[in-house]
């Protein structure tokens, strides 16, 4: 299976989403900023990225875990893989996209608008990484879910 | 042979117009009566949300995907290229075109909405067409051999 979580620019919810899904972040306690900045693609990824599905990990459950950005348009990216899928006669239950930007709070939106759009980021990153803190809760709630239906096949 | 995957990102279904030619839904050696356009255009209107249309020319059975969005042109390009990447899917072609939406295809597509002004939308529309169809048609051809290459 190919879980593909994404985001409004891939590079803060999706990126801490599939980094916990891999174990990368703990499931049990919120990460510290420090923890957040030193994940692969945190806060890194530009406009140019938007819509290429990165591979971060293999799950223990042998599951590849990817993120994408989808500039605030699931539909697009979930229409575009979806009529793939089917006429390229890809079995539907070989892939699943999850759709991480419900779980963002205003402050990413703020501090990830600010650090990638306008690069500002030495005001953005700091207001980004705190607001993927007060959010990881949610966040990791939506991995669990995704977990718990792979773990029940 | 490669599967063939038109895309437009300018707001206006002209992947789906050149699949269309491609599988003879649409005329390649003339410019099309406005009920042909009608009858392609139903079925590729859509809202520009990268939903996938297929076609397939009956005569050999071969398909060609199209799509279009408003927009996010770079964005819809790399999810496919990506999305078929992770599969190792290589035997397509990705045809991008660039035909722009002129002022009276939106007021067209516009009419086309009230049914009062159906045909009028329609009419405007195809005027606009006939204007770009003889390069849509070269587009078609040259495609048709890099395929088979």
């Amino acid at each position: 299976m190919k879980i593909i979580y994404h985001c409004f620019g891939g590079t803060h919810s999706s990126v801490t989403a599939a980094s916990a899904h891999l174990g990368r972040l703990s499931r049990d306690r919120s990460p510290s900023p420090r923890e957040l900045l030193s994940l692969p693609f945190f806060d890194t990824r530009e406009g140019n990225d938007h819509g290429d599905i990165t591979l971060l990990g293999v799950d223990s459950m042998g599951n590849e875990v990817y993120f994408a950005g989808q500039r605030g348009k699931p539909y697009i990216l979930e229409n575009v893989v979806n009529g793939l899928a089917q006429n390229f006669n890809l079995p539907a239950d070989s892939y699943r996209l999850v759709n991480v930007m419900h779980k963002v709070n205003i402050s990413m939106k703020i501090g990830g608008f600010l650090s990638r759009r306008f690069r500002w980021i030495k005001t953005g990153r700091p207001l980004v990484t705190l607001g993927t803190v007060w959010a990881y809760p949610e966040i990791i709630k939506l991995v669990r879910n995704v977990l718990a239906e792979e773990s029940n096949g | 042979m490669k599967q063939l995957i038109f895309y437009s990102d300018t707001g206006f279904p002209f992947s789906i117009l050149a699949a269309a030619i491609r599988t003879g839904r649409l005329p390649a050696d003339r410019r099309p009566q406005i009920e042909e356009l009608a009858s392609v255009l139903h079925h590729g209107m859509g809202k520009g949300d990268a939903s996938i249309y297929s076609f397939e020319k009956e005569a050999d059975g071969e398909k060609c995907l199209a799509l279009w969005t408003h927009g996010q042109g770079d964005m819809v390009q790399r999810a496919i290229t990506s999305f078929l990447g992770l599969y190792q899917i290589e035997n397509y072609t990705l045809v991008k075109l660039d035909y722009e939406k002129t002022p009276v295809m939106t007021v067209g597509t516009w009419l086309t909405k009230l049914p009062l002004l159906r045909d009028t939308g329609l009419g405007l529309i195809h005027r606009s067409i006939e204007d770009i169809y003889d390069g849509l048609i070269k587009d078609a051809r040259l495609i048709k051999q890099a395929c088979l290459d």
